[in-house]
């Protein structure tokens, strides 16, 4: 039959495609895991139940301090995470269930910020970091990495369906305009806080060009800063396999995160661009 | 008669009250915006009309855009980049299109390990996939040494050779770009009614008619998005070519956005770099509005 055969290459072409998507993953992994000679053999040995040595990670924790960096990025990640996420909240609740002066405007210039790529301002927002003295500061990192735009976005839409009645009846009862916030919408919108964190922590959490520009000192280094430092180093032999050893580390929490949360990751995605 | 103009007054404060409110809630993101977003667009402007050095900040009207059309270094970039979208924009929508197609109506599990795997190399940073890239690509040793060895062909060098570069980079992009729109595309297919395609097929429509016919116009909203988020997104690549190939070999993967990085950055031409950005960000508003209008005439026929 045609069509089976037809349909049965397409998958067999498609388990290729994945595999080829997961080869940097598993050399990363093994690679970190081999001596240093092992990476200049041709053919390579990449089998990961022989000649397996933990040097790499000795050597890596030697060159660069990972735990540092670590706690510079999950510092950084957690409360760009968390402003964001405020002030998502805050103006997401305003354009989904109010009605106010201006209203299109300020929702044109949403979706405009939303569609203007972030890193075309990154000259002058450097020139504006460094004036405010934000450069070189975890702080001014925060600062200059929240973007609401998306995110505002993404909490309007959910909270446009929520019920308009709730909120009626609340007011009847006697609910003020903070608690109709705090004790109605929030509760009722977890499911999109949650999925706009996850975007911001992953998209925070790897952010190289602004913070490689930013951070300057050794001290603040995050994750992506570290990594690439240890890709600059040319100190010969030993470098490549550290590196691995660096970027595995690196991948641990991210993936632990991403695996343990990637259904509200999937419905997340679908969730933001139904009317894109 | 008294009355009337009371509650007309209550009603107005009403309002006003609820106006204030209203931008109470949005104050946060609008300090943001106007700091970070409006102020920053606005200074890059003015920058771009500016000689800004480490040392100097003098106006020189439009001479940096006029040095910018001398600048072959900048053309360059352009056409770099141009050449790597090119690749990039077309293989991203037709790849992640055909994953998604391919995975529709199978088993829920090869559904979602399908979007896992293809997400993962969006959720780890570029950096580390750069080390992995960077050994495997390797002219000496490495994955690629292997391959060719096995199949007695000469060795490659990727990275260092005009030919291949561009393609790999623009390769190893894709392989992050897809993951996205995957699940967009995956998405909209699941939100086809299934009687759609029955009818399609008691008419007697072949897989590919039905795939033209009612498959492709069902999605055009998605695929519109991803067509447009591909564009901006890839207009600006950057990591891969600096980590990989440093924008070489004779500067043939050095992006614009790479330009304006080493610009302002690595020369402090902040002034020359501001107004590299007003360019870049009129060919990418250019090139989406087209995008828009094609999509838009084709609508209509």
């Amino acid at each position: 039959m045609p069509t089976h055969r037809r349909f049965s290459l397409s998958l067999v072409f498609l388990l290729l495609l994945m595999a080829v998507s997961l080869l940097p993953f598993y050399i990363m992994v093994s690679g970190s895991l081999k001596p240093s000679m092992s990476f200049f053999m041709v053919p390579m040995d990449f089998n990961p139940f022989i000649n397996i040595s933990l040097s790499n990670y000795r050597a890596v924790l030697k060159k660069v301090d990972m735990f540092r960096s670590f706690g510079n990025s999950l510092f950084i990640t957690g409360t760009t995470v968390m402003i964001t996420v405020v002030i998502s909240a805050m103006s997401g609740y305003v354009f989904a269930k109010k009605k106010f002066a201006g209203k299109r405007f300020w929702f044109v210039v949403l979706l405009v910020t939303m569609m203007l790529p972030r890193q075309l301002l990154m000259v002058p927002n450097f020139m504006i970091a460094h004036s405010l003295n934000l450069t070189d500061k975890a702080f001014g990192v925060i600062l200059t990495t929240v973007h609401a735009s998306y995110g505002i976005f993404l909490c309007k839409q959910y909270m446009s369906t929520l019920m308009d009645e709730m909120i009626e009846a609340s007011v009847i009862d006697g609910c003020g305009e903070v608690r109709i916030f705090t004790e109605i919408i929030v509760p009722l919108s977890t499911p999109v806080f949650g999925a706009l964190a996850i975007f911001t922590f992953i998209s925070c959490w790897n952010d190289f060009i602004w913070q490689n520009i930013m951070l300057t000192s050794k001290a603040n280094r995050t994750i992506p800063l570290a990594l690439s430092y240890l890709i600059g180093l040319q100190d010969g032999v030993s470098t490549i396999g550290a590196q691995m050893a660096g970027a595995t580390m690196s991948m641990i929490p991210i993936l632990v995160f991403f695996l343990f949360f990637q259904k509200y990751f999937i419905k997340g995605i679908s969730m933001g661009a139904v009317k894109g | 008669m008294q009355k009337a103009p009371a509650s007309l007054l209550l009603r107005r404060k009403k309002i006003i009250a609820n106006n204030v409110v209203c931008y109470l809630y949005m104050l946060p993101w609008l300090a943001f915006l106007a700091v970070f977003t409006i102020y920053p667009f606005v200074h890059g402007m003015v920058m771009s009309l500016f000689n800004v050095t480490y040392r100097a900040n003098d106006f020189i009207g439009l001479a940096n855009f006029l040095e910018l059309m001398r600048d072959h270094m900048f053309w360059n970039a352009i056409v770099a980049t141009l050449k790597m979208c090119v690749i990039i924009i077309p293989g991203t929508v037709a790849l992640s299109l055909w994953i998604a197609f391919t995975i529709h109506d199978r088993s829920r599990m090869l559904q979602s390990s399908a979007k896992i795997v293809f997400y993962l190399t969006s959720v780890v940073s570029q950096v580390a996939l750069a080390i992995a890239w960077k050994f495997m690509f390797n002219p000496a040793y490495g994955l690629s040494a292997t391959i060719t060895d096995m199949l007695g062909i000469p060795r490659l060098d990727w990275l260092g050779s005009s030919d291949l570069a561009i393609p790999l980079v623009s390769a190893l992009v894709i392989t992050f770009a897809i993951s996205q729109p995957i699940i967009l595309f995956a998405s909209a297919l699941d939100g086809i009614p299934k009687h759609f395609h029955e009818v399609a097929q008691l008419e007697g429509a072949t897989h590919r008619q039905q795939f033209l016919k009612v498959t492709l116009p069902l999605i055009r909203p998605t695929l519109t998005f991803v067509i447009v988020t591909a564009t901006i997104g890839n207009l600006q690549v950057f990591v891969v070519p600096y980590l990989l190939t440093g924008g070489g070999p004779h500067y043939q993967t050095t992006t614009m956005l790479y330009m304006i990085y080493r610009n302002a950055f690595e020369f402090g031409r902040y002034g020359y770099a501001a107004a590299m950005g007003i360019v870049l960000f009129a060919i990418i508003a250019l090139l989406v509005l087209i995008q828009y209008r094609l999509v838009n005439a084709s609508e209509q026929y």
